[in-house]
Order: C-alpha cells, then structure tokens, then sequence
C-alpha cells in the first residue's frame, strides 16, 4: 500500500449517533478507557491522566469537547481511548466506540456546510459521505485546543 | 617501548600497543594465565589480564614485579595521565601534543609543588588503571531519551512482577521456579536501567584540578589541592548541574579564601594554602565540601557592605551566621572591582540557586582566620526521589520529602479561623504559622475547602524564609518515586513538578509546595527580614 492510499484512510468513530473521522495515521493505539487520575486548573473537556505503559497522557474527552448528546442510559458504556500523536503531541481522546477503519476517495468528501466564522469549522475539515451516512472529519488538534495547552511540562533535571 | 619511553619521557605512544607489549612480555615469560600482582594492578579496578588460557600451576609474580616497579617509576605515568585529561575532556582536543602537556606540568608548578602532590599519586592510579580499564571501558553514546523511556518500562516491568509474584502461589510445579528466575531477572534489569543515567564525577574533578592549578597560577598563590571521594558516580543532571558551582567556588576559595603567601607568613600558617574538595555519599544524597584554610569570611565586613547596600538597615541585629549568609543575597559582593578570577558571571547567590533547584541545600561554616568549608547537599538522582504520597480532598498528590521540615498532626493543635479573611493558622513553638489547604494552594482559592483544616494533617514548608503549613487530609506513605515528565496536553503551572506512576499503576502529580506556595502568599508577610532566618 503506497503513502497516498494510507493517507487516505481514517478511523471512523462514534459519539451518541453522530459519527466521526480522524486521519488513520495519527492513530497510535485504542485501548479501553482505564482508571485516570483528574488534575487540576484543566479546561473542561479534560478528562484526566492515564498510564499508558509507563508513559503519562492526558485524556480529554471529546463528548465534553462537542457537547454531544450523552448515551441513552440503557446503552451500556463501554468507552475507548484512542491514542493519537499530533504535531509532536501525544494525547487520549474518549469516545463511544471505534467503529471502523474507512478508506476515502475524492469524491466522497465535501466541503462542511458551515457559515463563516463557526467556531466548528476550525476543527471540522470536511463531511465524509459513504454508505449514504454522513461522517465528520475532525482536525483533532484544533478540536482539542492542543496549541493552548503549554509545550509539555519540562522535567527539572 | 617500556624501555623507551623509560628514556624519553616526551616520546608518543599508544596505550593499548604499551598493553600490548606488557602482555607479549607476560607471554614470553612462559605464563599463560596471569594473576595480577597487586603491585601492578589494583584490585579494586576487577582486572582480568586474558593471555592464552593455558592452564598454569605456579603463577610466576616475579616476571610481574619487576615489570611493575619499572612501569612505576618511569616518567611514562606522566604521559599516561596526561593523555587520559586529553581523552576525558573533549574541549582540549585541540591542546598541544603529549609532550607539550607533560612539559606544562612540570614547568608551570614549582618541582615540588604541593599541586602535583596530590596528582602524582593519581596519576599512578590512573596508569595502573588505564592498563586494566583497557577492555571495560569501552563506551557507546546513547541518546538519554532511550533511557529514560528504558526506564519507564522497567517501571512498568515491575509492577507487573509484583503482581505476578503476589499470584505466583496460586500455581504449581515448574512454572512457579520460572517466575521465581523471571522475578529475581526483572530485580536485576531494573537495577542496570536505574544505574544507566549515572555517570563518575572523575572527569569533572579532573577538570576542577586544572581550574584550581590555573587560578593558583594567575594568583601566584601556592595551593595544596587535595580530593577525597572521586570514585563516586551521579546522575548526569546533578554532574551537569554541579560544574559551575562547583568551579566557581573553588575559584573564590583559591582567591577570596586563601591569603597572600605574604600574609600567611605574618599569620604564622605554612606559607601553602590548602583547598579540599570532599565528595561523599550520604543516603540518596551527595555531600559535597569545599574548604579551604584561609583568612575565613568576616561578618562585620559583610555587614557594612549590606548596609550600603541597602540589604539590611543598621540597626538589624543578626546572628553571626545570618552574616555570612549575606553572601548568598543576589547581588552581594565585597569586590568593588570584578576580578578575571572570581568576576566570571556567576555570584554565590546562582550557585544557591542552582543547588536548590536541583532539590540540594548549600551551607556555609567559616572561621575568621581559619578558612570555611561550603557543604552542598545534593540528591545522587533527579530522577528518583524520597517522595510524600499526601491524599486531600479529591485526589492523591506526590511532594518531594526534601521540601517537608516536619508534619503536623492539626488534631492535636488549636487551630485558629478567622474571618477577616486572614485565613487560619496555629501556633507552632512560639511562631505563628498560616495555614493553606492543598487544594486551595493548586487552585489559587481560599477556604473552597469544606473539610475543617484541624482534621488534617500539616507540611511544614519553608518558603522564602517563612514556614507555611500546607494542610493535606492525610499522609498516605512515603516511598522513592521514579519522576516522568508530565503528560503530553497537561499544561504544566507553577508549582508542578512532573507526574509519576503510583504504586497501583495510577498516575499522580508531584507537586512542589514551595513553587505552589511562593505564589500565594502576599508580600507583607514575606519582607519580614529576609535575612530573618537565613
């Protein structure tokens, strides 16, 4: 599989009804969402920290971050962390379920129908149409406001 | 070769052709496997001298000895020495040739002097060791991020094995005899991966040597500088951080501590100055003196110095200690002019600095007249340190036990509240001390907390001179903590160290209360004397 085809790829998946997309090769891991530690003075949609192997991330959750609707109460909850690296940042995001890894052309994607000067269209990119459902292509670093959160703390040594 | 290089001294050589001769001549002796004679070789460098593993009944030492006393007493220890400072220090890679370097030491310093006392004595040792050290010290370089993240691993190895050996009776036969060798293994890994970041402090002193002999030299001063302890090995941070003190104070030593020989005369001392630099190993931590038999540090001088300076006002009464402490105070110093010695940037009040960020603690002791001894105490490992697991509210937090004085349990003091908006605090040996809740401190509120404070538990944190209590729910326990950076998308503020992983595989955030709090207090408790209790 040549470069192109893989940039072309995204893992799709889902909050409430609404389905998403992030470029695949950004993806790290997914795991289940584990134990997490909260920290303090962090903006809302941070979950926490989590231990990934011996390495420390930061958890936001991207429900908080969309306001989506939350689960109906009888679904059960069985949310994932999918472990992303951005732009030299590496972070958990929460979300419902991975649903499936889907594999774009050009003339499945479009332009989102956002007006001028949504705060959404920083971080929706385009709508992904296939299988006659509309998928949401998210720019996870803006979505997470990742350039707001410092250059990781710096170790005193 | 060894014969002549006995002749002339300045001739070139190569350390391992002269390894190679010494073994052709063991060899041609008729001994295959040698047993070092201890004259040659000392036992603590674990030498092995591997020649043809012919098994041998009679070790023959006197092929060995006269091989030893002539490779001792040659000029060669000179050279040997002389090229391992070429090898150990990179930046004088362009300095001239072997020769050159011998010829300097011999030149510079008076032929007997105290300088190249002390040096000659290593240099043998160095020698000696160079021949056993020759396979063991073979270096690679590796990137510091594939240890730390060595290490992050291991950590998570451990917790691991802890969990698999609490298990390990549930199961029967030979797999528990595994677990037991995979257990022991996992001990061992950790332990190589913990020692990986620790590097010897023999280059660094080798350097200061030179610092001490070329200040001496510019100051015509004639110094006796001893070193006890170079054998130890610190984390590459601490070594880091630990050279520029470190020269600047051996500097000051040789040039404000020790006298003229003129005036030392007149004070009835040997005419040669003494500068000692101890490093010793204390627990965790690293005690590093140094002292010198100079004129000592004059309290009144300093005194009317800060006076001028606007540090303190006349009529302030302070201890004799609390005077030369002034030292430390940012700008302070009792040269008008800034000499080339001891002028070079750095002032004592960076070199406090930079030990207490290291988590180290700088004290200073002296005699008028008869020298003083600076004692740094400096954690071996930043990346390991004694931490306090502290629980409040809502979470768990880590505090370096190096910043705690003492902890007090509230319930057995009287707390008071006021409502002024003051804030509580309680009364600790005649020292009224406020209170701060953990929570309050992170966030930079007051009184969020409900919980009564007097059911806690109190840090007692110095903080810029004043003790604050930083009250906490409870004391969980206190155990070493392997520090990681904090995590990626965690804003790092004020106050917050690094993360770690605790004990049940959760993270927590180490904190430091004398960051956090620093902040937090407002400035007229603080300018109370800020020599108060310096």
């Amino acid at each position: 599989m040549n470069a192109m085809e893989l940039e072309n790829r995204f893992m799709e998946f889902r909050l409430g009804d609404q389905l998403y997309a992030i470029p695949l090769l950004m993806v790290k891991e997914v795991i289940q969402r584990p134990e997490m530690t909260p920290v303090p003075n962090m903006p809302g949609h941070f979950e926490g920290m989590m231990n990934l192997r011996g390495q420390i991330l930061g958890v936001f959750s991207v429900r908080k971050k969309l306001s989506a609707k939350t689960q109906s109460p009888s679904e059960p909850i069985n949310e994932v962390v999918i472990v992303i690296e951005t732009k030299g940042v590496a972070v958990g995001m929460i979300v419902d379920e991975v649903t499936r890894v889907i594999h774009t052309t050009p003339e499945m994607l479009r332009a989102a129908p956002l007006k001028e000067g949504d705060p959404a269209r920083s971080y929706i990119v385009s709508v992904i149409q296939i299988d006659g459902e509309l998928v949401l292509s998210l720019d996870t670093f803006q979505l997470l406001e990742l350039e707001k959160i410092k250059a990781p703390g710096r170790l005193r040594r | 070769m060894l014969a002549a290089l006995k002749a002339d001294p300045s001739a070139s050589f190569d350390s391992s052709d002269l390894l190679g001769e010494i073994e052709q001549r063991i060899a041609g002796g008729g001994v295959g496997t040698v047993q070092p004679s201890p004259s040659l070789l000392p036992s603590e460098n674990k030498v092995e001298v591997n020649i043809d593993p012919l098994p041998v009944d009679a070790i023959e030492t006197n092929i060995l000895a006269p091989l030893a006393s002539e490779f001792e007493d040659s000029p060669l220890s000179q050279g040997l020495q002389s090229n391992e400072e070429m090898q150990i220090i990179d930046q004088e890679q362009t300095a001239p040739s072997v020769t050159q370097v011998v010829d300097r030491d011999q030149d510079v310093l008076q032929p007997e002097s105290p300088i190249t006392e002390p040096q000659k004595n290593t240099s043998k040792d160095i020698s000696k060791a160079k021949i056993a050290d020759h396979r063991e010290d073979e270096i690679i370089r590796v990137n510091l991020s594939k240890i730390d993240m060595l290490n992050d691993y291991v950590g998570e190895l451990i917790v691991l094995q802890s969990m698999i050996s609490q298990q390990a009776g549930q199961v029967e036969g030979p797999l528990q005899g595994s677990i037991r060798t995979m257990i022991k293994l996992s001990k061992d890994i950790q332990s190589i991966s913990m020692s990986l970041r620790m590097l010897p402090v023999k280059p660094l002193v080798q350097k200061l040597q030179r610092v001490v002999r070329d200040t001496a030299q510019t100051l015509s001063k004639d110094v006796l500088f001893s070193i006890e302890g170079d054998q130890l090995e610190v984390d590459k941070s601490v070594l880091d951080r630990l050279a520029d003190p470190l020269i600047h104070m051996l500097r000051n030593a040789v040039d404000h501590g020790l006298e003229t020989a003129e005036e030392r005369i007149v004070t009835n001392k040997p005419k040669q100055g003494k500068v000692k630099l101890a490093l010793l190993n204390e627990g965790n931590h690293l005690i590093v003196e140094v002292s010198d038999d100079g004129k000592g540090i004059n309290g009144e001088i300093l005194r009317e110095k800060a006076i001028e300076k606007g540090i303190i006002s006349e009529s302030q009464a302070l201890s004799e200690k609390q005077l030369v402490h002034l030292i430390f105070h940012p700008g302070f110093s009792t040269k008008s002019a800034t000499s080339e010695i001891s002028g070079r940037g750095v002032g004592m009040d960076v070199v406090k600095t930079n030990v207490e960020k290291s988590g180290g603690q700088i004290d200073l002791s002296t005699t008028v007249g008869k020298g003083s001894i600076f004692r740094i105490q400096i954690p071996l490992s930043l990346a390991v340190i004694e931490g306090l697991i502290v629980q409040s509210e809502k979470n768990r937090f880590v505090v370096p036990l190096s910043q705690v004085r003492e902890t007090i349990n509230l319930k057995t003091q009287k707390v008071f509240t006021s409502k002024l908006g003051i804030g509580s605090c309680f009364e600790l040996r005649q020292d009224v001390v406020p209170l701060i809740e953990l929570e309050d401190a992170i966030c930079g509120k007051r009184g969020q907390s409900t919980k009564e404070l007097s059911e806690g538990t109190a840090l007692m944190i110095n903080v810029k001179e004043q003790i604050i209590g930083l009250v906490v729910q409870d004391i969980l326990r206190a155990q070493q903590i392997v520090i990681k950076p904090l995590g990626n998308g965690i804003a790092n503020q004020q106050g917050w160290i690094g993360s770690c992983v605790l004990g049940d595989g959760l993270p927590a955030l180490i904190l430091s209360p004398v960051d956090l709090l620093s902040g937090k207090i407002r400035q007229n408790i603080l300018s109370k004397d800020l020599v108060k209790s310096a």
